[in-house]
């Protein structure tokens, strides 16, 4: 129980931060519904009238691009700029003489900082539906495996994202790696172009790759391009990410921790 | 029975060394040679409950490489440290969470408030991470409250806070959870005389009524004279002194010092001799005599009264201040 109540204030403390910055918040709307905007038309321009290109119709599409762009706030990556900049500071080391795990207390950073994104892109799904388009899910089944796809893509998202933000303890600076990140993990993760129009090997690394459950497999589900069997396979496929990548995380702490070099005084 | 320690504690550095030169950045990703600091060199000391120990030593002797140890941040290369408790013993870095209870950490370069939120948001967190009870943590709040005036201030961003007014925030954090050890890493670095005051006001208040055992880090000695009745000198990651402030001035400076101006015509030469006292002169053209404690002044003066009129006579103390100047001024000649 203890241990709950620490990370459960770890949240209401990155909740708490994230509202500090309502400019931040606002920002990242309006790029999202811009995006929406454009790539919808950009889309809809590229299917000249046709029904369906590579078995997927120009609704579908339209649907699929609106929803993956409002998750890909998901890929939004804070806690790497938090950890970096306590690295830098020194002031990991308070963290690292908490009571609680280091990762956890990202993790739980992390998860409150993503509240407030989801929160607020919830929010604004209305005037993104208007501005690309949105239906309901592709049936009932689709509907209860989306929530699902969605929890799954947030937690593999959230473990990668601490594996980027660990660099921080050997480069100091992890800026760079976070920027790259972000851009391979939302294009692999098929949050500008879905992952049925990638051509031949760049679609079969994408499928090697965990990062399709962070946004295709969610958005994928829920306009009914994959069913019901297909999702659950992706499902223990993403579980079984989600142990390694904890693992990896765990081996990677442990030795971040054993090289610590706290800067400064 | 001792509460924390320390035995043949050691902490080497290694890191590889930079190629000077062209492609300099580029050739030490490759190199293989390496830099080796033995920061803190085989240290033994231990602390009793209840203490107030002063460590001492200047810039880069190893005491924050100390600190950083004694609060598991950091692996030592050798030697070990235990922290007793009521539940066994504690080695920092191999038991981090049953330590954390254990220990409160002040730093004064840097804060553990976050900088963003209101002073009580930090409170608030840390008695969550430390699971401090709702009954027990409202008492602990209206305490420090009351001892380090944080009302005027509890529902600022902390980024907006004087650096004395941040320092007791820091102060208070530390202690929310009751830790029966405090270590603090220079906490009255930057604050002005008042502000001094209140951190070593209720630095001695805790000490007192709370039993709080503290390891106090300082560059003013002005905090270990009003604090600490033991002091650990080290220098070059080693100890070279372990004892009362007294006895470190009484070893190192065993004589007070005796400013003499005189009058008339003054004695040529830097040296002057006067009664077997050999004096220096000074800039100003005093002369400076080393009179040992246990020697009588008298003898000095009958000498100096002998054919020769002084017309002004200090005696210096020797205190903490001018025997550690003189030590590290020893240090930097070696």
């Amino acid at each position: 129980m203890s241990v709950l109540r620490g990370y459960t204030a770890y949240v209401r403390t990155a909740v708490a931060i994230r509202l500090q910055y309502r400019s931040t918040i606002l920002a990242s709307v309006v790029v999202t519904l811009v995006w929406i905007l454009l790539v919808t038309r950009v889309w809809s321009a590229a299917f000249q009238g046709r029904e369906v290109v590579a078995g997927l119709t120009l609704e579908s599409t339209v649907v699929y691009l609106t929803l993956a762009s409002l998750q890909a706030a998901v890929i939004n990556t804070p806690v790497t700029w938090i950890m970096s900049s306590r690295v830098r500071s020194g002031e990991v080391l308070f963290d690292v003489s908490r009571p609680l795990g280091y990762p956890g207390q990202m993790l739980a950073l992390q998860a409150g900082q993503s509240m407030i994104q989801v929160a607020v892109m919830v929010l604004v799904t209305p005037v993104a539906g208007l501005l690309g388009g949105l239906s309901g899910p592709a049936g009932l089944t689709a509907g209860l495996l989306y929530p699902v796809a969605l929890v799954l893509g947030w937690v593999l998202n959230a473990l990668l994202t601490l594996l980027i933000g660990l660099s921080a303890f050997w480069t100091v600076d992890n800026v760079g790696i976070t920027v790259l990140y972000r851009f391979v993990a939302a294009f692999l993760a098929g949050a500008t172009v879905p992952l049925i129009f990638f051509p031949g090997p760049l679609r079969t690394l994408a499928e090697a790759l965990p990062f399709r459950f962070v946004v295709y497999q969610p958005a994928a589900i829920y306009i009914g391009q994959v069913d019901g069997a297909e999702a659950l396979g992706g499902f223990a496929l993403s579980l079984a990410w989600i142990v390694i990548l904890a693992g990896v995380v765990g081996l990677t702490w442990r030795r971040a921790y054993r090289r610590i070099v706290v800067h400064g005084g | 029975m001792s509460l924390i320690t320390v035995r043949e504690l050691t902490k080497e550095y290694v890191r590889t060394k930079p190629v000077q030169g062209r492609f300099g950045t580029v050739r030490t990703l490759f190199t293989r040679e390496k830099e080796r600091t033995l920061a803190v060199d085989r240290i033994d000391f231990t602390i009793d409950e209840g203490e107030i120990v002063g460590y001492l030593g200047p810039n880069g002797a190893g005491k924050s490489t100390t600190i950083k140890l004694l609060t598991g941040v950091l692996w030592p290369t050798g030697g070990t440290v235990e922290v007793a408790g009521p539940d066994g013993p504690v080695v920092p870095w191999r038991d981090r969470r049953r330590l954390a209870h254990r220990i409160g950490v002040v730093f004064g370069q840097r804060s553990q408030l976050w900088w963003d939120l209101p002073l009580i948001e930090s409170f608030d967190l840390v008695a969550a991470l430390y699971d401090v009870p709702a009954d027990r943590y409202r008492s602990n709040l209206a305490r420090l409250r009351k001892l380090l005036d944080l009302e005027p201030f509890l529902r600022t961003p902390v980024r907006q806070l004087s650096l004395g007014q941040r320092m007791r925030g820091d102060l208070a954090a530390a202690l929310l959870y009751d830790p029966p050890v405090l270590y603090l890493d220079e906490p009255t670095v930057g604050l002005d005389v008042l502000a001094k005051e209140t951190v070593r006001g209720f630095v001695d208040e805790s000490n007192r009524s709370g039993r709080t055992t503290v390891l106090l880090t300082t560059h003013d000695l002005a905090d270990v004279e009003r604090l600490c009745r033991r002091i650990l000198l080290i220098d070059h990651g080693r100890v070279l002194y372990d004892g009362p402030v007294d006895g470190l001035v009484a070893r190192y400076a065993p004589y007070q010092e005796v400013l003499v101006r005189l009058d008339g015509e003054q004695p040529d030469g830097g040296r002057l001799d006067l009664g077997g006292f050999i004096g220096e002169r000074e800039h100003d053209g005093r002369w400076r005599f080393r009179v040992g404690r246990d020697e009588p002044v008298h003898r000095l003066l009958a000498a100096a009264g002998d054919g020769r009129q002084i017309r002004e006579l200090a005696v210096v103390e020797s205190n903490l201040e001018s025997v550690v100047r003189e030590l590290y001024r020893e240090r930097r000649n070696t």
